[in-house]
């Protein structure tokens, strides 16, 4: 089970901060397939956000296949994400060249900077809206 | 009224006293879908309570009309939550299920008073001004209202309980598919919590609409100083040769301004600070 | 009290209003205490047996004008009762709903607004009547034994409207009229003085008109020893008529008696000259005009009656005023 956390002042739609951190979820292998989200009334309850918030943000996740309405049952994991948790050989060349640019003398905010600009430059137009 | 509408005013008015007095509330449409969870926001004297009071069918408007469910599906919760101060905790859940029989939902009423850090002994005059605020919620939605009015519900509540009790309320919504009207001025409250806003000043309607679609109604720009035209300017701000300007855009924008959407706060904020709001 | 067989919104006003409702009880209860115990220590207090075989209680028996003065102050107490049923209603029962805000909370449950009102008013008006009756009784108790004596008489303020059914009626002229007044002033304490203005000038005035809804009767006797008042009556006015049977001022000879030299020394020489005046100015008749103590009960059925139509238009103006504000 998943619990959310929303954060107010990000700037980000309350609805795509749930979207996102099911997929991060399923990315690390806390969420299998046949895993039950947590209802909206108690995702809301901890949240207290608006319930169609989450409605909305299942249907998405829905949309893009990754979860299913079980008509009083619940949604539950479809699908799973991503190459998987800790072993994929990606994880593994990212966690070399983390090494790699620390004993060159970056700081982490330095990695970070230039981790976010390569994304921005690769996945431009993908930008979640 | 349709079915899917919650609350509906048409040309509403009130006036209090006599006729030299001006008027709480003048001309006021709208009509709110049911299940929506409603923001009402605006300066104080804006009418909010008046507004309220009337949909709660405590008194009589001047002029025009208001729909709402009946008495027995609408539970109201009024700014200064009165309570009857004699009666302990216990008596007031027994009086709502007295006032409101084969409606009283006693388990919803009960989850509500837990947590407060009072016995159902107590007596109400003894509670803090929070501990009041859960008592008159569990009132309210103890009654399984279809349509749930609440003037400022969550002011006398510290942050931990009003996030517990926001969260509460909007359970019960999604359970149920309650239709929430709340004033409130804590705007961060009302930005996760509320998908509909409805915006008073002056005793008129401001703003009204789901908050999504007004949210991509609007833009806030930033740039150089040029002609905002055709857009409605609902304000704007010039510090030196920077603009900075919240629009009710008319098409796409474009110029040579950054855009962004607003968030719900810089879209209240903007429509609060300027006295000549947009009307919807 | 048991609540437990109460439903709805008498259960609410029962459960409010408990420590009024105890109030009510201990009064009852007080008085009870304090009559029925002035009546024991009486009987254990010895009567002086006379020679025609009465029996009187001596002038200096503490118990009986312990009694006495128990039931003046009672029956003025009970006149208190339709200002203080009246105060009530208004001022906690009406008007503080208003004042505190609780009407809103009240209001806008599953219960119609007349339905909340009529549920204060008629737990106000069983209340109000039981204790009533019983102050009644308790009253009654102790009249049993003083009745008749002076300041105690049926037609007497007081013991007339404690021992007939006017009180009653008196009462529930008052909750109505709180449930008016408490509405049009939505303030507890200037609601509460107000009805209790109003409900002492009703007692008032009702108080001093009574005794014209009915004819007087006449009883008239020659001139001569006085003419008592027939019927155990109460006296209204009694005077001299002469042949003619026009009126004669009584004062004009008891003026000249007055003036005639060694009659306040003389005995029976004030009546001589007063007969001799009055047969000089052709008095042939005295009359007394009375209410028979047959009058009692019309009379009381008939204020009553105007109790009753003042009860009955204040509690529909309360139910109008209530229904136009509060949709």
């Amino acid at each position: 089970m998943v619990e959310y956390r929303i954060d107010r002042r990000s700037g980000v739609a309350t609805y795509l901060q749930i979207v996102q951190q099911t997929k991060q979820a399923l990315r690390m292998g806390l969420l299998e397939p046949g895993d039950r989200l947590p209802t909206a009334r108690e995702v809301v309850e901890a949240t207290a956000i608006n319930p169609n918030t989450v409605l909305k943000a299942y249907r998405e996740l829905e949309r893009e296949g990754l979860v299913e309405a079980r008509r009083g049952l619940g949604t539950f994991v479809r699908a799973t994400l991503g190459t998987g948790p800790a072993d994929s050989p990606l994880r593994g060349e990212l966690a070399d060249w983390a090494r790699r640019a620390r004993a060159a003398g970056l700081d982490r905010e330095d990695v970070a900077a230039l981790f976010t600009s390569v994304l921005k430059e690769h996945f431009e137009g993908e930008d979640d809206r | 009224m349709t079915k899917d509408t919650a609350l509906e005013a048409r040309l509403l008015g009130k006036r209090y006293g006599g006729r030299t007095r001006g008027w709480a509330l003048r001309e006021c449409d709208f009509a709110l879908p049911a299940g929506r969870i409603c923001a009402l926001v605006g300066p104080n004297g804006a009418g909010k309570s008046t507004l309220l009071a009337l949909a709660a069918g405590l008194l009589r408007p001047t002029e025009g009309t208001i729909h709402a469910p009946a008495r027995e599906h609408l539970a109201y919760v009024a700014q200064d939550k009165p309570l009857h101060p004699r009666l302990s905790v216990a008596d007031t859940l027994r009086m709502g299920r007295e006032l409101n029989p084969g409606r009283w939902d006693d388990t919803v009423a009960r989850r509500i008073t837990e947590g407060g850090g009072f016995s159902s002994d107590t007596l109400v005059r003894e509670l803090s001004g929070g501990q009041r605020t859960r008592v008159a919620l569990a009132l309210a939605l103890g009654k399984r209202p279809e349509l749930l009015l609440l003037d400022e519900p969550m002011a006398d509540l510290d942050p931990l309980a009003r996030h517990q009790l926001m969260g509460l309320l909007m359970a019960d919504a999604a359970e149920h598919g309650t239709t929430v009207v709340m004033s409130s001025h804590i705007l961060t409250e009302l930005e996760g919590a509320c998908d509909h806003l409805l915006l008073l000043h002056d005793g008129k309607v401001r703003l009204d609409g789901s908050v999504e679609e007004l949210l991509a109604a609007h833009t806030l720009l930033t740039g150089p100083i040029a002609d905002l035209a055709p857009h409605t300017v609902v304000e704007s701000r010039t510090t030196g040769r920077q603009l900075t300007a919240l629009v009710r855009h008319e098409g796409p924008v474009e110029g040579p301004w950054d855009t962004a959407e607003p968030s719900l706060e810089d879209l209240l904020l903007a429509h609060l600070r300027t006295t000549e709001g947009a009307p919807a | 009290m048991s609540t437990l067989a109460l439903k709805g919104p008498y259960w609410v006003t029962v459960r409010q209003y408990r420590r009024t409702l105890w109030l009510a009880v201990a009064a009852v209860a007080v008085s009870l205490a304090v009559i029925g115990g002035l009546r024991i220590w009486d009987a254990q207090t010895p009567e002086i047996q006379l020679e025609d075989g009465y029996r009187i209680p001596t002038d200096d028996t503490r118990a009986y004008e312990t009694l006495r003065l128990a039931l003046e102050y009672g029956s003025a107490w009970l006149l208190f009762l339709p200002l203080l049923v009246g105060a009530f209603v208004a001022g906690p029962l009406v008007a503080r709903e208003f004042e505190s805000g609780t009407y809103k909370l009240s209001l806008t449950q599953s219960v119609s607004p007349a339905d909340w009102l009529r549920s204060k008013l008629l737990t106000a008006t069983a209340v109000a009547l039981l204790t009533t009756l019983a102050l009644i009784g308790v009253f009654r108790i102790g009249w049993s034994r003083v009745s008749g004596t002076y300041g105690l008489g049926w037609a007497d303020r007081g013991s007339y409207e404690a021992t007939g059914i006017v009180l009653f009626a008196y009462v529930l002229a008052a909750v109505a009229v709180g449930a008016l007044v408490g509405q049009l002033i939505r303030r507890t304490l200037v609601a509460m003085a107000a009805t209790g203005l109003v409900m002492g000038v009703v007692v008032l005035v009702l108080g001093t008109f009574r005794w014209s809804f009915l004819a007087v009767k006449t009883a008239t006797a020659p001139a001569g020893p006085t003419l008592w008042t027939p019927e155990n009556g109460l006296t209204m006015e009694t005077g001299l008529l002469t042949s003619s049977g026009a009126h004669f001022d009584r004062l004009i000879c008891w003026e000249e008696a007055a003036r005639t030299p060694g009659t306040d020394a003389t005995e029976g020489l004030w009546g001589k000259v007063e007969a001799q005046c009055q047969a000089r100015h052709g008095v042939t008749t005295q009359y007394v005009d009375y209410h028979p103590e047959s009058h009692f009960w019309p009379t009381q059925l008939i204020e009553s009656g105007i109790l009753l139509a003042l009860a009955a238009l204040a509690a529909f103006a309360a139910f109008r005023v209530l229904r136009a504000r509060h949709p």
